[in-house]
């Protein structure tokens, strides 16, 4: 994944008074942590567009700083920035998902080519049948965490639990379901599993 | 994937996915990741793979919400079933149609088609009722 295009974008937006050096160290820490930040916002936001959308958003801000400070500081101030942007997003998301099934009652078209509808429903099932053969608990903790977007405070006062086991569990659920999704029987990936604990 | 190296890594990439998606992950955090991130690249690939997993996982709520909540209650939707169930169902429902079609005076509405996981045809009938022909003429066509 190259940073290029952010870069000829970036120091096209920077005003001209801009300082060289400052611009040359933030390309040289998009350099270094591109692919980092882009790994990091994947896990914030909904899909690949908006990660590079977001940190494209942090890198501008981040010139737009005032103080020229050591690399350290300014990656810090970058994967803070873009995780804050994230978070608006998500919460503007909601609101405008809200929204929007108020207003738009239709089913949202399906534009995936034949194959990759067949390949994609072939994961769903194995997805729904994993998650189905894991003890109550832990699938019950997994989908409250991945589909209903509870928090891990919220499962354990849910389950009865701690959150220690929370995260127990959902660190179980989904190894178990990526391993059934990439092709293990049940009985491979619970031994796969458990081999790893030992 | 099948040997133990690959699910360690798969497992620690998980652990980073899940705490890095807490709000609440502080600045240590993130420094930590990133020097677990950037020491190797299988690391990086296994992180990439467990975060696709997470996404992949939402299309499981965008298509099938009710394949969720029910797992969500703990029961399956056992395909099989299913699948067999429509396999029976489907030609006998056809052929049913074709008889009322053919021999009975029903003003139908609407389409037969037999969907996947439907075990009868979504029969509409209209205002006129089903009027079949009397015994003493049966088989029709036979007067």
């Amino acid at each position: 994944m190259s940073p290029d295009y952010q870069l000829t974008s970036i120091v096209e937006s920077a005003t001209p008074s801009a300082d060289d050096a400052r611009i040359q160290t933030v390309q040289h820490l998009i350099q270094l942590h591109h692919r980092a930040l882009h790994a990091f916002l994947m896990t914030r936001v909904r899909d690949s567009q908006e990660a590079k959308e977001v940190a494209q958003e942090a890198y501008v801000q981040l010139l737009q700083l005032d103080r020229p400070d050591a690399i350290g500081f300014l990656r810090a101030y970058l994967f803070k920035t873009a995780a804050n942007i994230a978070i608006n997003r998500a919460k503007q998301r909601r609101v405008r998902g809200a929204l929007d099934r108020l207003d738009d009652p239709e089913p949202p078209v399906d534009w995936l080519s034949p194959d990759r509808h067949v390949l994609g429903r072939q994961q769903l099932w194995l997805l729904r049948r994993a998650l189905f053969e894991l003890p109550p608990n832990c699938r019950r903790a997994f989908i409250l965490y991945r589909f209903k977007e509870w928090n891990q405070e919220q499962i354990a006062s849910e389950l009865g639990v701690n959150e220690r086991m929370v995260r127990h569990y959902l660190v179980r659920a989904g190894l178990y379901c990526k391993l059934r999704v990439r092709g293990c029987t049940p009985a491979e990936a619970k031994a796969q599993i458990k081999e790893q604990r030992q | 994937m099948r040997n133990r190296v690959d699910v360690a890594e798969l497992e620690a990439a998980w652990r980073w996915v899940l705490r890095l998606r807490d709000e609440q992950a502080t600045q240590d955090d993130l420094t930590e990741w990133l020097r677990w991130y950037q020491a190797e690249e299988r690391n990086r690939v296994a992180f990439e793979e467990m975060q696709s997993f997470w996404h992949e996982c939402g299309k499981l709520i965008d298509d099938e919400p009710a394949s969720v909540a029910a797992l969500l209650a703990g029961r399956a939707i056992d395909d099989r079933r299913a699948s067999a169930t429509e396999k029976v169902a489907a030609p006998l429902a056809r052929a049913g149609c074709k008889l009322v079609d053919r021999h009975c005076d029903v003003g139908m509405a609407g389409e037969r088609s037999i969907g996947p996981g439907r075990v009868s045809p979504p029969l509409k009938f209209g205002k006129r009722r089903c009027r079949m022909a009397p015994r003493s003429i049966w088989p029709p066509g036979r007067r």
